[in-house]
């Protein structure tokens, strides 16, 4: 899950990214309104953590126009103020949901959760696939009973696929869900962390879960599904010509190399 | 009394009052006029009651009693009266009543015609009289009408105003016996007495011979003399019963004859019904009077409703409500107008609050949320001892950052509550503002230091004279040419520090201007020889300080340098990297005019209002123009402290802060 953080002041800023990455998370931060909208405009985020009284451009109109440019990810807006008006004028112009400033950071995470959740329709936070459970609030995967530790990035990885079970996910799609602008630029890093995955939840278990579809992607489904693989392929473009894509947004997957090209000049240019 | 506050009623009674007054004045008028047509009227029988028995008295030999009571009887309004001659005895009469009597009338009318000389005629008449006189004066008396005296006084060549005195007096007598009386009304008819004398005594002339007037008056006229007639009219009060008998008493004395005459015409009705009339139509417009000035008032009021209905829509929502001009008479439009600017006012100050409010939240719950939020993410799991020192460090920053607006926001009270006490001292402010530019410099490079990582290059206090004296040096150096160019830039490479200056009026004389404060302490030296250096730092920014160095004022130098010290960071952060910063300052009369000026991108007009309130920023952020929006409205409050103006002028290039301090 790839989360944009937009917040002027750097030191909340930078711990909130800190938080949220030790809790998996993929986190890019923008420090002023025109920085942040150039970043949620062009990357598929899960969630925003937008500030409302941020430099360059005003929290509420970069709202305004991300939501006008069709961008429909998860804002969560993230204030110090906490007038009634203000609030509702935040929730009207478009944001899912309002923290108000101070506030608790296992809050501001279940809230995020929730947001993803409500996202890809699982209201349940234990995710299941066949036998494998995966409890997304403490971060616990099981099989069979039996409790499988995951590295940081192995979970992301997981949680994103049996968020979008059942579908191709494809390898740029995967890569931007689960890797911020800190990440290696290096594809190889999202295979050798898929590989590790594959061995930990496929491995010691007879039936396999995580299947890879040549020229697509990657499918997370129980075997006993009715839906054959070639189908699934064929219902991925079907949606994807259709109107209703799957999650975030009708903006395309980027290649990672173009993306950190962008993100390296935006950066030059802020500062 | 609570009428009396009711502006409607106020006005409704005032309206009515006038009126009233209107009314009676006009109700006044129309009374006394219509009395004065009553009275004439009134009169009128009385008047040719008196001709007629003047003309009666001028006919002489040929005078018949017939012949008056025939014509008393055709004057209309009809009158009653008794008429004595002389010697007291009733010569004609009618007593009041509906009609005249039939009876008495050929008593009279026969006995003058068998002896038509003048002495018997008295005597006959008398003896009629006197026994019916009590009768007729009892009947006037029920009447309830005012009684009217006529004396008619015939007197011969000598002088009646003795004889006139004399009537008067004894009329008087009789009038003082009664009890009331209008005494006015005698007064009044006097000058018609007169009329009427004149009259008789030009009638007899043309009517009568001499010879019949000596017969009439034998034993007080002389034949000779030619007959002249005088009519006196008295008005006389209603006397009680029984008492017309006494009026004749006086008679034989004065030789004249007396008729009691009394108009039958219904004056006292129709005064009554007049003034009836004038009371209850007074009455009546009292009761309209008040409808309509109730009306007018309320009409007059509709507008302040107006208003106040507008105003009470107003609360802290809505507050962009207006009231509309155009519904509006002209008179009401400046109070529309007032009312108008003064919600605008409101309304600004209202904004003002609010943007306070929530820039103030803004600015102290964002670092407060940084501190928890970091607190409590490092708390959520063990952590090595580098990544707790380093969230304690971040912790600590963000702390300092907050204490830093909570010293700035309790030194704002403090001067706005005025608790701050002034240290008041001469002090040169040319080189004040040197100083503090030179102290923005340190900083600038203490600051650039730590975050390239190296040492800070001049933050001891004698790197910083030696730095200062750099300047100086430098310029003393390049004199020659700087007089001849005017225009010098001297770049040094120390550590990336530029100083440019701009060397306008250059003199080799040494200025004695800081040593004759001695109180002041400032690193720069005496002999300053340059009228303008100009640094930067960071690199690009031209500062040109044009102060007059002879400009002295008194000031508490820390408050003061603080607030320039505000004014010289904003003028750098809101500033193009390679742009100028320029204080003059004008001396008139007793104040001092000082501007600074930066050549920055300037303050959008829609902002330019607010940006000495607390926490405003033209943008709202941390990272680059850093502190929390308190610097100007710091300056500003020391500056008031002083009893001076500060004001801002902007247009993108050129931003001016225009500071008035006394002198």
């Amino acid at each position: 899950m790839r989360i944009l953080i937009i917040e002027d002041h750097r030191p909340l800023a930078q711990s909130l990214a800190r938080g949220l990455r030790e809790e998996t998370y993929a986190v890019d931060t923008a420090f002023d309104g025109e920085e942040g909208y150039f970043l949620a405009e062009s990357n598929p985020y899960d969630a925003i953590i937008l500030d409302l009284i941020i430099p360059k451009l005003d929290g509420l109109e970069l709202l305004k126009k991300l939501r006008q440019k069709g961008i429909s990810t998860p804002v969560l807006i993230l204030t110090a103020l906490d007038a009634p008006e203000q609030i509702v004028a935040g929730l009207e112009t478009g944001a899912d949901d309002y923290l108000i400033k101070p506030f608790h950071f296992e809050e501001l995470l279940a809230r995020i959760r929730a947001l993803i959740r409500r996202e890809t329709h699982h209201k349940d936070p234990l995710l299941k696939v066949a036998d494998l459970v995966i409890n997304t609030r403490t971060r616990q995967v099981e099989r069979s009973g039996q409790e499988i530790v995951l590295t940081a990035k192995e979970y992301a990885l997981l949680e994103y696929l049996a968020l979008h079970q059942g579908e191709v996910v494809s390898r740029s799609e995967l890569w931007e869900h689960a890797y911020d602008w800190a990440a290696e630029l290096n594809s190889n890093v999202l295979d050798v962390h898929l590989h590790h995955l594959r061995q930990k939840i496929d491995q010691p278990f007879a039936t396999k879960l995580l299947h890879t579809v040549k020229g697509a992607g990657l499918v997370l489904k129980c075997p006993d599904d009715a839906v054959g693989i070639e189908e699934l392929v064929e219902s991925r473009t079907e949606s994807q010509n259709g109107p209703a894509s799957e999650d975030s947004s009708g903006v395309m997957p980027h290649q990672p190399a173009t993306r950190s090209r962008r993100r390296r000049d935006s950066a030059r240019g802020s500062r | 009394m609570k009428i009396l506050k009711s502006l409607r009623w106020k006005l409704t009674l005032w309206f009515v009052l006038l009126l009233m007054v209107i009314f009676l004045v006009l109700g006044i008028f129309v009374y006394a006029s219509r009395r004065q047509a009553l009275y004439e009227k009134f009169d009128a029988g009385l008047h040719l009651t008196a001709l007629s028995i003047s003309n009666f008295l001028a006919q002489g030999e040929d005078n018949s009693l017939a012949w008056l009571e025939s014509k008393l009887n055709s004057i209309e309004p009809a009158t009653s009266f008794f008429i004595y001659d002389p010697a007291g005895r009733i010569i004609l009469r009618r007593p009041p009543g509906p009609a005249p009597e039939p009876a008495s009338l050929p008593e009279p009318l026969s006995e003058p015609e068998p002896s038509p000389a003048s002495p018997s005629v008295p005597a006959s008449l008398s003896a009629a009289a006197s026994p019916s006189a009590p009768a007729s004066v009892s009947s006037l008396s029920q009447s309830k009408n005012e009684q009217s005296v006529s004396a008619e006084l015939s007197a011969g060549q000598k002088s009646i105003d003795p004889l006139e005195q004399r009537l008067a007096e004894l009329l008087g007598d009789y009038r003082a016996k009664q009890s009331a009386g209008p005494a006015s009304y005698t007064i009044k008819l006097n000058a018609t007495v007169k009329d009427h004398t004149e009259r008789a005594d030009t009638g007899p002339d043309t009517a009568t011979g001499p010879h019949s007037d000596s017969g009439l008056h034998s034993d007080r006229v002389p034949a000779e003399s030619r007959p002249s007639y005088r009519v006196l009219f008295y008005y006389l009060p209603l006397p009680p019963e029984d008492e017309v008998p006494a009026a004749p008493r006086f008679l034989p004395q004065t030789g004249i004859y007396l008729a009691l005459v009394k108009s039958s015409y219904p004056l006292d009705e129709d005064l009554e019904a007049l003034g009836r009339l004038l009371i209850i139509s007074g009455l009546f417009l009292l009761g309209l009077a008040t409808a309509g000035g109730l009306f007018l008032s309320s009409r007059a009021l509709r507008p302040v409703h107006q208003i106040t209905t507008t105003l009470r829509e107003i609360s802290g929502s809505n507050l962009d409500i207006r009231i509309k001009e155009e519904n509006f008479d002209r008179e009401l439009i400046p109070l529309v107008e007032q009312l108008n600017a003064a919600l605008d006012r409101l309304q600004l100050a209202f904004e003002r609050e609010r943007r306070f409010t929530a820039d103030s939240s803004h600015e102290l719950r964002t670092p407060l949320a940084a501190m928890i939020n970091e607190l409590e993410v490092s708390i959520r799991k063990p952590r090595s001892a580098e990544d707790y020192q380093q969230t304690i460090s971040e912790v600590l920053a963000t702390a300092q950052e907050m204490e830093n607006i909570l010293e700035d926001l309790l030194l704002l009270a403090r001067m706005e509550t005025g608790q701050k006490s002034l240290d008041l001292r001469p002090v040169n402010l040319r080189h004040m503002i040197d100083e503090v530019w030179n102290r923005l410099q340190n900083e600038a490079r203490s600051e650039s230091a730590a975050k390239s990582g190296r040492p800070a290059p001049a933050v001891s206090p004698t790197a910083t004279g030696e730095e200062v004296k750099l300047a100086p040096e430098a310029a003393a150096a390049h004199g020659l040419e700087s007089q001849m160019k005017n225009d010098v830039s001297i770049e040094q490479d120390g550590d990336g520090v530029a100083f440019t200056g701009k060397a306008s009026e250059l003199s080799l004389a040494p200025k004695s201007a800081a040593s004759t404060h001695p109180g002041e302490t400032f690193p720069r030296t005496s002999d300053s020889k340059t009228e303008d250096i100009g640094q930067s730092f960071p690199p690009g920014i031209k500062f040109y300080n044009e102060i007059d160095p002879a400009i002295v004022i008194r000031a508490d130098s820390n408050q003061l340098r603080r607030a320039w010290l505000n004014l010289l960071k904003n003028a750098i952060n809101y500033n193009n990297p390679d742009g100028e910063i320029r204080i003059r300052a004008d001396r008139q009369d007793d104040k001092v005019v000082v501007t600074v000026s930066n050549t920055g991108p300037g303050i959008p007009p829609d902002k330019l209002p607010f940006i000495f309130d607390r926490f405003y920023r033209a943008s709202h952020y941390y990272s680059e123009a850093g502190g929390a929006g308190l610097g100007l409205s710091i300056a500003k409050a020391i500056i008031e402290l002083y009893g001076g103006t500060i004001r801002a002028s902007s247009e993108p290039g050129l931003t001016t802060f225009e500071i008035t301090l006394p002198l």
